[in-house]
């Protein structure tokens, strides 16, 4: 993209909408180490974006996979939705449910949403 | 006025004997190779990584089974994915060009670095070069009647489209 007025306009817009949305993140400081440092730097340089923007997009899927990797997670996985873990769309428990890893149910098929709702006693299909 | 006695730098007393005296060492610094400059060590980076929120619990929990600390498990996430970056280039010398241009700039340490590694290390280099600048110097064979615009777009046969479209990009950070 050019570097004029315009374009910077739209830029800054992107980057508050960006912002805006970063209101549901978390921040955590990491020391990834020289290897991953070199490059993510390059990434980063090479695409215009934050290490932090470039990566939080894709952190949801890893760490989905992450769970699946191993049927010895699933403790953790049912930890983390005990704990309230969400179901927004692009989050990894979402992206566990898509893959058929879990399936929620609970016994209020009308007002259960899968999202950020703790489970109790579940009996009944989150579908009706 | 005279000269104040400086004491020599390439001599140390390192004792003194009864009958000896002083015992001193004279060093031969012409004797040991130049110094090289010491390159200096990339302070280790330090990210703010955002995570979504709905997420944490998950990463958590993980984390607790493994008995392991957060960033830990998310540097695991970090090298995952630029790892799943690289391969999805699918073309072997834009992999290598992305990999040695990072690799400038990460000063590995070698006690950390596999025996293998210093075994076949001039084999190691020979495949990156094979991998990379062989196709890339390699000489062509050009018609004696090519136009500019046929040598440009041989050249550019070289190597793959993504390698050429990296390289132009990789030049232009001003490396």
């Amino acid at each position: 993209m050019s570097d004029g007025i315009l374009s910077r306009l739209v830029e800054d817009g992107k980057r508050s909408a960006e912002e805006a949305r970063a209101e549901s993140y978390v921040m955590v400081n990491v020391r990834p180490g020289e290897k991953v440092s070199a490059l993510l730097d390059l990434l980063s340089r090479l695409s215009g974006k934050s290490p932090s923007a470039l990566m939080a997009e894709r952190l949801s899927e890893a760490l989905a996979d992450l769970a699946m990797s191993s049927a010895a997670h699933g403790p953790a996985i049912l930890n983390a939705a005990a704990k309230g873990a969400s179901f927004h769309d692009g989050c990894a428990m979402a992206i566990l449910e898509q893959r058929g890893v879990i399936e929620w149910h609970s016994t209020n098929a009308l007002s259960f949403d899968g999202f950020g709702v703790v489970p109790s006693d579940a009996t009944a299909s989150k579908e009706p | 006025m005279s000269t104040p006695h400086l004491p020599d730098p390439n001599v140390r007393i390192v004792g003194k004997g009864k009958h000896l005296g002083e015992i001193t060492v004279r060093l031969h610094p012409e004797k040991l190779p130049a110094a090289q400059e010491e390159t200096s060590r990339r302070t280790e980076r330090k990210y703010n990584m955002r995570i979504k929120g709905q997420d944490v619990a998950l990463l958590d929990a993980l984390a607790d089974q493994v008995d392991r600390p957060r960033s830990q498990i998310i540097n695991e996430l970090l090298h995952g994915i630029l790892l799943s970056e690289l391969q999805a280039l699918g073309e072997t010398d834009a992999q290598v060009l992305v990999a040695v241009t990072a690799d400038a700039d990460a000063p590995y340490d070698p006690l950390a670095r596999p025996w293998v590694f210093d075994a076949l290390r001039s084999d190691v280099a020979a495949l990156i070069q094979n991998n990379l600048w062989h196709t890339y110097d390699y000489p062509l064979d050009f018609p004696s009647d090519a136009s500019p615009e046929l040598r440009a777009e041989m050249e550019a046969g070289r190597n793959s489209q993504a390698f050429n479209i990296l390289k132009a990009q990789i030049e232009g950070l001003g490396r």
